[in-house]
């Protein structure tokens, strides 16, 4: 059994550390401690953290009166450092940091040990965040070799080298322990399957805002010494990669030249400046490429299954969705033609709307038709799970093309004969069920164990 | 309190009339409150809506002491999730109240497994409204459960295969990188 610990900075998090808490205490792998450092909050914080460490023991309350001169970053970094002090002399194999306003997945925790177990030079693990960006949720552009803070977890061995992390003034303090644990001979990776949802939307207001954080970048940039030749290829990328295009990268840029003309000293080690500066040269040098001996293949493209749900609203949903329990814990998407039903489908995935269509309206089976190709070719499901329509038919079809497997569960209102999707199907179906025994005899391939309802 | 109900779909006059007329002759003696859809039919001896929104529809079902519908899977499905003693009478094909019979196939096989209780004809209906007082539906084995674990045991399949031919893969890759 994997025994790992959490340490939490919480500073004014009323709105969001519920969720954050609920989402821990649901995790497939619990924690032998956690602990959560009330970074001298002056609202509702300590009362929320205080009410779920009396009920679950393994929450722990900790709190640090705020210091003055340390910036917002730098104050974090020590909240982390005084929590990881009353953890060190645990016999944990795993630390995870994580911020006070993250809702994870129920296995984050478990798929990433996962991950550590299959290569045993990671030192340092993550998921990918989204962040909401005017009401969109977005990828942060990232080196898969950095790993966010807000949902970091280290290998206890690979945090005891390092010494923790470093209180920059600028932040940047995760880019900087990844570095590190490199420098030791480590890897770091984040892994793009394992995304988590940052609740509280960073730069939500205007386009304002995000210029702002890409200048803090740039200036942290400067601050991790990062060299300027890669700061010109960097932020000549992000002008094309990343929103917003052009000024986001002119941002950064500014921000890392403001960090010139202050010219203050840097917090990092002379030894670390030198590794870092290397790595960069490298990467320059490569186009971009992450060095072979860096790299993190195994686990990354472990391949899960994904599947698809198709099926019309009403009756065949209904009948689908009784079948939940067999597709529990793989990834889903659902395709589904009216709005009505978005609210039902709500734990499985993402829910895409195609509107109904049947023989009598050519025109709308195309226009069907072309939304359904949109959606298999971007969720590009190993296996479509259908009750019907002709919606759920033209999935299965679809589905097929592109080499996902098929299973077809016939409704129970069909008895004589198998609907008239499930007769085309049968074709190509991989499992396909019906709910009538005489059914299962009149069809070689079909399949009678019960009914759905 | 009896609960009627005809589906959102097409009205089902033949039955509103059943328990109606059932009614004039004094052979229910319990309140009904029904839906009966888009229809010219107006119910003399109780009370009716066309349709429904489904909690308010989920709020009359539950309240219900017995329910009365036609053999949709969905009311079916419902009624028995929420262990309400069930009457159905299934619409046919013959009086295109349907395009096919699958209504009356599904009434008459949850009937012999006790599930519920089915009028197929008009003259039927009293003497079943009179069962449903005392009828107990028969405790249902789970059989989605039964259907679930057959889809569960195919995709865990599926994902074995995908995760062997892929370890396949990197460890050919590595081979291959060894002897280079």
């Amino acid at each position: 059994m994997t025994c790992y610990v959490i340490v939490t900075p919480a500073y004014n998090e009323q709105n969001d550390i519920g969720k954050t808490i609920e989402s821990v205490i649901t995790q497939t792998v619990q924690p032998y401690l956690w602990v959560i450092v009330d970074d001298g909050s002056t609202d509702d914080t300590a009362k929320i953290i205080q009410q779920y460490a009396s009920e679950y023991r393994w929450v722990q309350y900790l709190y640090r009166k705020k210091e003055a001169g340390q910036s917002y970053y730098s104050s974090n970094v020590y909240a982390i450092m005084a929590g990881y002090a009353l953890i060190k002399t645990i016999d944990y194999d795993f630390l995870a940091v994580l911020d006070a306003d993250i809702s994870l997945p129920k296995d984050y925790y478990e798929k990433i040990f996962e991950r550590f177990s299959r290569d045993e030079k990671l030192g340092v693990a993550s998921g990918v965040y989204k962040d909401q960006i005017n009401g969109k949720l977005r990828k942060i552009l990232n080196d898969r070799r950095s790993t966010p803070k807000a949902i970091q977890v280290f290998r206890k061995k690979c945090f005891e080298q390092i010494g923790g992390y470093l209180p920059l003034k600028y932040g940047g303090e995760d880019t900087c322990s990844c570095i590190m644990a490199r420098m030791n001979g480590w890897k770091s990776w984040s892994f793009p399957e394992l995304t988590v949802v940052h609740n509280k939307p960073v730069g939500t207001g205007h386009a304002g805002n995000m210029l702002k954080i890409c200048f803090r970048h740039g200036l942290n940039e400067y601050g991790l010494a990062t060299h300027p030749l890669f700061m010109i290829a960097k932020s000549l990328r992000r002008c094309i990669k990343e929103r917003p295009f052009i000024s986001g990268g002119m941002a950064r840029m500014a921000g890392f030249l403001y960090g010139y003309c202050l010219r203050e000293k840097r917090q990092i080690p002379d030894e670390l400046i030198r590794f870092i500066r290397k790595e960069q040269m490298g990467r320059l040098l490569n186009l971009n490429r992450i060095p072979k001996e860096n790299r993190v293949t195994i686990a990354t493209n472990a391949k899960t299954i994904k599947i698809c749900l198709a099926a019309s609203s009403g009756g065949h949903l209904s009948q689908l969705l009784k079948l939940s329990d067999g597709w529990k814990g793989y990834e889903t998407a659902c395709v589904t033609t009216s709005e009505v039903v978005r609210d039902k489908l709500r734990d499985f995935g993402r829910v895409y709307i195609v509107g109904e269509c049947n023989r009598e309206h050519p025109l709308r089976v195309i226009l069907v038709l072309v939304r359904c190709i949109s959606v298999i070719l971007r969720e590009r499901p190993n296996v479509v799970i259908s009750t019907g329509a002709a919606a759920g038919c033209i999935m299965c079809f679809l589905g097929k093309l592109l080499g996902a497997k098929i299973i077809w569960v016939d409704s129970i209102t069909n008895v004589k004969l198998v609907s008239l999707s499930g007769r085309m199907v049968r074709y190509i179906a991989d499992l396909f069920l019906v709910q009538w025994p005489e059914l299962a005899e009149r069809y070689s391939n079909a399949e009678y164990i019960g009914t759905a309802v | 309190m009896i609960f009627l109900s005809v589906g959102t779909q097409f009205p089902f006059d033949r039955l509103v009339k059943a328990v109606d007329d059932a009614f004039d002759n004094d052979l229910i003696d319990e309140e009904v409150f029904a839906q009966i859809g888009e229809t010219s039919y107006r119910p003399r001896n109780f009370e009716s809506v066309p349709s429904l929104d489904k909690s308010l529809f989920d709020k009359r079902l539950k309240e219900a002491s017995g329910i009365i519908s036609h053999a949709g899977v969905g009311t079916i499905m419902t009624a028995l999730d929420n262990e309400r003693p069930l009457l159905v009478m299934p619409r046919l094909k013959k009086y295109g109240e349907v395009v096919n019979d699958h209504q009356l196939a599904i009434a008459k096989r949850f009937e012999y497994l006790g599930y519920i209780l089915a009028a197929y004809q008009e003259k039927d209906l009293p003497e079943n409204v009179a069962r449903l007082k005392t009828f107990i539906p028969r405790p249902r084995e789970n059989q989605a459960r039964i259907v679930a674990a057959r889809i569960s045991e195919f995709l865990y399949r599926i994902s074995t295969s995908e995760e062997q031919s892929y370890q396949k893969t990197i460890d050919r890759a590595f081979t291959k990188s060894k002897n280079e």
